[in-house]
């Protein structure tokens, strides 16, 4: 068995990416932000080096074209510059969002990059010290690539061992769009020895064994949905397979949490318990600073309180000024009211009166998706239509279910006195 | 619960009134005006509610008897609490107290719960001022109607109000046209952030463009620099040789002035020098002249030296003549005698020797006068001894004392020896020892009187023992002869004869002692014969030694001493004496020497004395200074003269060779540039400076603006705007989408209570209106058998049999009235729980009906009745004796007028 080669496989860098579904108001977490995937790059740059691996493989969306950031490409060129001054060389392939016809700003990356071309499946064979490789790439030509690109790589005969470098979606992956589509048969069929994929966000080996197909995931996540660790693999291949180890990079980590109210009874214990939620998060982020973002759930008391005008901007102004104190600071992005008022819905859809009526009218609607989507977008279609793409249509059942708890909430209500 | 009484403390013009008991169903209180009829239906009010405050615009009631209070008291099953509240902060403090049944403090929330205020005005507590206001309040906040309906719909709010507030509060967040609201603002603000966006795209789209401009700047810029060097070099080259040129000519011209300077101050100086020519004389005498002239310091002190020698030879004189003068001598005499070192020393022996003879003269006669004073002394105790020893007598003493060492010896021979027994005294022994034994028995028997009987005896055995012991020694046979050697009458006693031996002893040894002082002096007087004589041989010897050396005799050593200093002294006045003069010879000579020599210097330039004394020595050294000073200064004169002349030359010399040097530079010069003079050459300067200068500007803007590229380029490589605005517009769009979903939720929260209201208006309401229009039907007389109430507001409308819709503006006031009457029986009689404890209290409400009608009014209000406690006040008999016959077992209070 002759020397195996050790390399990092990244991919969906997307530097100075927009990031989406955050609001960052506090200016610490608003540079962090911008200055995230810059120093995710710098992170897998300072782990080829520290690790002093063969070589780099970066399977597309390096940055986004259509952004136009100079800045992103100029980074990205000098990231290359300081692999290729550790003599450590570069397979890069083109994605969606960086395809070869896309913006660029005209610089040029070090010699030791090699740029798979859009036309056609490259090969190009990594040798040194006795350890010898090949690695197989091709980039998107477009951003909405929709040949199957898998099927053009082929393994050479003479190729000791063969890494393919691609930018794909593999069968149709859910909430991605299905660019370069192609099947897990397509890539067995190329022969290869490892697939680094890239496009799919989330760090995940497809399946491993004599063949491992992996996908690197993004090296920062780039939205609140993007939770958990984000970062590239180091993959260690000879003839026997691939033994890979995830390497963290995210400088921001992004987190979800569900927080049930059921047992709290006023808000004092909402803040509570949010404020516990925040160190666990803290906690977990492993001294990195993290966005957040809380669902509130459960028939709760607090339910009413928290429906009140300016008690849930209050609590959030709160417990997003306490969790920015701690470090790491942890930034409370959201808090969403998903709680449900502690008055029994089936008792009230039993009886006669006026919030049975409005509960009886909820559940029809409800059952009437058709209905309720067009009582929805009747009434916040100005809102859309004034927002363009900028605005998404909320999703009319939970609108219907919301207004139904707030209806209820105000009408049974107490009158001040 | 029921209130059963109402009692007006101070309240208007009520005064400790009360009003009870009332009974459960209907109660007609019956009374003529100004009985109190409306103050007691308000006063119920305020004490349910709080008394207004002076900013309501409300009938006050107030009174001089001090703050308005009044007590109600309630009623159920049984127990009574009376509810008692006055005039105070806040509609005044309540206060609850039991007078049988548990404490029940929050009695008057139980009785208020879902009436407010207003409403309780309105719908429980009315006159037929407020009969209208049931309609006039419809749509607005104070729509009492919408709230009873909604209390009825199991609501504790208006929906109504509600919705009115979620659709508020939906505007607040967007309209159509707004530009203020959350979402409006928002969606500016992405419209700004997208702007910005989409310029730092077109800024970025630009950068490939701007990046192949910097490297055209670059080529440009280099183009640029070279011309710009190029010119600057060849304005450097002409510039520098128009400079040359023009210095070259201002030097020449310099040169030129300079020569003529020069020339003019060289024929001055040779001019100079002709008219400053020494006397040669004086120029060949100078050197001797200036030598002479150093001398003259050396004169003058040679003069000094002379009065000094003369001065010191007259004092060494004077000296000599004085020191011969104190020797009483002549001076050769003086000068004759040998002071040499002989004479000194047998001056010395002789002086020594006469010396200690007279020390050895003076002791001897000392020791002589000590012996003589010893023997005297000795005399004096001799004689004290021979007076003590019985001896004073005439005679040899030594005979005498010898006689009596005799006669002591005599009697020493005869008395008895010392210790003998005899000397015992055997009673003296007895008392004695009887005297110890008595003291020493009586101390051990304490027998005092035995103690001092025994001391008595031991004193008498003492006293004879010692009795005894005094007449011991006695000599017993001692011879008569002896006793009168020793002058003694008895024989003496052993101790009387050693006192004798004592005395005689001491005589003795004096004699020996005065014996040997007469020896004493014998020997003294001897010695200082021998002393005498020996010194007067030795005066004898100076004296032939003083002739000899010829200081003539009879003076001491120290007058011959003190005689060859003198001698000395003189020898060395005269040697000094001797050098003086020579000293004196020696300078005057030289003195002479000089004046002679200055004379015969100065004599042959000028005329001076021939033969110069020592006075004219000053007048000639001041001639040779004043001739030697002129020659000098002549001298030095023209030596300056001929510098200055030969400086002048050379300096001419380099100046031409200088002009000859510049106007063969500015020659090349000139023909280097093919030009005929300096201003040429200028012009050519002035051109090229020009084309620099535009060249430099070129190269400068081309500079400056490949700077601001490079910069703006480089700017953008690091600028991280991209990404904030990035950033900012997710945000925006975030809190924008939020806000949407707000606004879909309260739009939706609204339309959904919207559409149930009118539903349940559609399908339930008829439940609240049935029974106002069953009301108003009967107090009509089925004259009117419809009546609509929109929940949402708007004006009431009856129907006729017909159909026929009128609002209460159509209707008479009557009608309106049993209308308005009606809407209250049929609200009140749907308000299960709301305000159970409250009664229904009516003032005169019936007025304006006719008697049919007011019949079927009074008969609805007695059916209300059954359920509700009611009370109304008239002032009309007919109208209570009305209530008593529709309902015969109603309640009547009458009041009086106040």
């Amino acid at each position: 068995m002759s020397q195996p080669v050790r390399f990092i496989h990244a991919a969906d860098l997307h530097l100075d990416a927009p990031f989406v579904g955050v609001d960052a108001t506090d200016e610490r977490v608003r540079r962090a932000l911008v200055e995230s995937t810059y120093r995710a790059l710098d992170a897998v740059i300072d782990a080829c080096i520290a690790r002093d691996v063969d070589f780099l493989v970066i399977a597309g969306d390096a940055y986004n074209s259509k952004d136009k950031s100079v800045r992103a490409q100029f980074a990205f060129q000098r990231a290359m510059q300081r692999l290729a001054e550790a003599e450590i060389p570069v397979y890069l392939s083109w994605g969606n969002h960086d395809p070869a016809d896309g913006w660029s700003a005209g610089i040029s990356l070090p010699e030791s990059v090699h740029v798979f071309s859009a036309r056609e499946t490259q090969r190009s064979v990594f040798e040194r010290n006795g350890a010898s490789c090949a690695i197989y790439g091709r980039s998107f030509r477009k951003a909405a690539e929709t040949e199957n690109l898998a099927r053009s790589f082929v393994r050479d005969a003479s190729d000791r061992l063969a890494v393919g470098v691609l930018h794909t979606n593999v069968g149709g992956h859910a909430g991605y769009d299905d660019y370069a589509p192609c099947s897990a048969e397509d890539l067995r069929a190329a022969r290869m020895d490892y697939w680094a994929l890239g496009h799919i966000h989330k760090p995940e080996q497809l399946f491993t064994g004599a063949v491992t197909v992996a996908y690197a995931g993004c090296t920062q996540g780039l939205d609140p949905t993007q939770t958990g660790a984000r970062g590239c693999w180091e993959v260690t291949l000879d003839e026997s397979g691939a033994r890979s180890e995830f390497i963290a990079t995210a400088a921001v980590i992004w987190d979800a949490i569900t927080v049930d109210l059921v047992d709290a009874a006023g808000i004092e214990d909402v803040h509570s318990m949010l404020a516990d939620a925040c160190e666990a998060v803290a906690r977990a982020a492993d001294g990195r600073p993290a966005v957040l973002r809380v669902e509130l759930t459960g028939r709760a008391e607090v339910h009413t309180e928290l429906a009140r005008p300016g008690v849930l901007r209050d609590l959030t102004d709160e417990v997003r000024a306490e969790a920015m104190d701690g470090t790491p600071w942890v930034w409370v992005d959201r808090i969403l009211d998903r709680t449900r008022p502690a008055i029994d819905l089936d008792q009230l859809r039993a009886s006669e009166e006026f919030a049975g009526d409005l509960v009886r009218m909820a559940d029809g609607l409800l059952a009437d998706p058709v209905a309720a989507a067009e009582i929805v977008a009747e009434l916040i279609g100005p809102v859309l239509e004034k927002g363009g793409t900028d605005l998404a249509a909320p999703d009319p059942a939970t609108v219907i279910a919301a207004a139904r708890d707030l209806a209820l909430d105000r009408l049974l209500a107490e009158e001040d006195r | 619960m029921r209130l059963r009484r109402i009692e007006a403390v101070r309240f208007g013009r009520l005064n400790d009134a009360t009003l009870g008991d009332l009974g459960d169903g209907l109660t007609v209180v019956e009374g003529p005006n100004e009985a109190g009829k409306s103050t007691f239906t308000a006063l119920v009010r305020h004490v349910l509610y709080g008394f207004p405050t002076a900013r309501e615009k409300e009938r006050s009631y107030h009174t001089a008897a001090g703050k308005r209070q009044g007590r109600l008291l309630f009623e159920d099953e049984g127990s009574r609490w009376v509810v008692e509240r006055t005039e105070g902060p806040h509609g005044g403090p309540v206060e609850v107290h039991a007078l049988d049944g548990v404490a029940r403090p929050a009695i008057l929330d139980e009785v208020c719960a879902g009436v407010s205020p207003l409403a309780f005005k309105v719908v429980f507590g009315f006159g037929l001022d407020e009969m209208a206001h049931i309609e006039s309040l419809r749509g607005s906040d104070d729509d009492i109607i919408a709230r009873l309906y909604a209390a009825s719909a199991g609501l504790m709010v208006s929906p109504h109000d509600v919705r009115t507030t979620l659709d508020k509060e939906a505007e607040d967040l967007f309209t159509a046209r707004g530009k203020t609201k959350r979402a409006n603002v928002l969606l500016g603000e992405i419209r700004e952030t997208r702007t910005a966006l989409r310029s730092l795209e077109e800024e970025a789209a630009s950068f490939v463009a701007d990046r192949a401009r910097l490297t055209e700047l670059d080529e440009s810029l280099a183009e640029a620099r070279a011309s710009r060097d190029e010119h600057r070099s060849a304005y450097s080259e002409v510039g520098r040789a128009a400079e040359r040129l023009a210095e070259r000519i201002e030097r020449i011209e310099a040169l030129e002035q300079e020569l003529v300077g020069l020339r003019a101050e060289l024929k001055t100086a040779l001019e100079a020098r002709e008219t400053t020519a020494p006397d040669e004389r004086i120029l060949s005498a100078l050197p001797e002249l200036e030598a002479l002239i150093e001398d003259a310091s050396a004169h003058a002190q040679g003069r000094t030296d002379l009065r000094d020698a003369e001065s010191a030879l007259a004092q060494a004189q004077r000296r000599l003549s004085d020191a011969v003068a104190k020797s009483g001598r002549s001076t050769e005499q003086l000068l004759a005698i040998d002071a040499g070192p002989e004479a000194a020393g047998a001056i010395d022996a002789a002086r020594n020797d006469l010396n200690r003879m007279e020390v050895e003269l003076d002791n001897r006669g000392r020791e002589l006068e000590r012996a003589q004073m010893n023997a005297a002394e000795n005399s004096k105790y001799v004689i004290a001894a021979r007076r003590n020893a019985g001896i004073d007598g005439p005679g040899d003493p030594r005979e005498m004392l010898a006689e009596r060492y005799a006669a002591l010896e005599a009697l020493e021979a005869g008395r008895p020896a010392a210790g003998s027994p005899g000397g015992l005294d055997a009673p003296a022994l007895v008392l004695l020892v009887s005297g110890i034994v008595a003291v020493v028995a009586g101390l051990s028997l304490t027998e005092y009187v035995a103690v001092g009987i025994g001391v008595v005896l031991m004193a008498a055995g003492v006293f004879f023992v010692l009795r005894r012991r005094a007449s011991a020694g006695r000599v017993e046979d001692a011879p008569a002869a002896a006793l009168d050697v020793l002058d003694l009458s008895v024989a003496p006693t052993g101790m009387e004869l050693a006192r004798i031996r004592r005395l005689l002893d001491a005589c003795r040894s004096a004699l020996a002692t005065d014996d040997d002082a007469t020896r004493g002096v014998a020997e003294a007087t001897r010695e200082l014969d021998l002393a005498r004589s020996t010194l007067s041989a030795r005066m004898t010897l100076w004296d032939r030694w003083l002739d000899f050396a010829g200081l003539g005799a009879g003076i001491t050593p120290t007058d011959a001493s003190h005689t060859l200093g003198v001698v000395r002294e003189a020898l060395n006045l005269k040697v000094a004496v001797d050098d003086a003069a020579e000293t004196v010879e020696r300078l005057r000579a030289r003195l002479d020497s000089y004046a002679c020599k200055l004379a015969g210097v100065l004599g042959r330039f000028t005329e001076v004395v021939s033969e110069p004394c020592e006075d004219d020595v000053p007048l000639l050294v001041g001639k040779a200074r004043q001739a030697s000073a002129d020659a000098r200064k002549a001298l030095a004169a023209r030596e300056d003269s001929e510098r200055l002349a030969g400086e002048l030359s050379t300096r001419i010399s380099v100046a031409e060779q200088k002009a000859a040097h510049a106007k063969e530079d500015a020659t090349v010069i000139l023909q280097r540039w093919s030009v005929s003079d300096g201003d040429s050459l200028e012009a050519i300067a002035e051109r090229e400076r020009l084309t620099l200068e535009d060249a430099e500007r070129a190269h400068d803007t081309l500079a400056d603006e490949r700077s601001r590229l490079d910069e703006r380029l480089a700017e953008r490589t690091r600028e991280a705007r991209g990404g904030e605005l990035r950033l900012e517009l997710s945000g925006l769009t975030e809190r924008l989408q939020q806000t949407a979903e707000e606004y879909a939720v309260l739009r939706t929260a609204a339309r959904m209570i919207g559409v149930t209201q009118e539903r349940y208006e559609r399908e339930r309401q008829p439940e609240v209106v049935r029974g106002a229009q069953e009301v108003f039907r009967c107090i009509t007389g089925d004259r009117y058998v419809g009546l609509t109430v929109p929940i949402a507001g708007g004006a009431v409308e009856v129907f006729d049999a017909r159909a026929e819709a009128r609002t209460s503006e159509q209707l008479s006031r009557g009608t309106a009235e049993q209308m308005y009457l009606a809407l209250r029986l049929g609200l009140i009689g749907q308000l299960d729980d709301i305000g159970r404890g409250l009664p229904v209290l009516m003032d005169d409400v019936l007025v304006n009906f006719d008697p049919e009608r007011r019949r079927g009014s009074a008969e609805a209000i007695a059916r209300l009745a059954d359920r509700r406690q009611v009370v109304l006040f008239t002032c009309h008999p007919e109208t209570a004796e009305l209530f008593a016959s529709v309902r015969p077992d109603v309640t009547r209070i009458t009041l009086d007028r106040c």
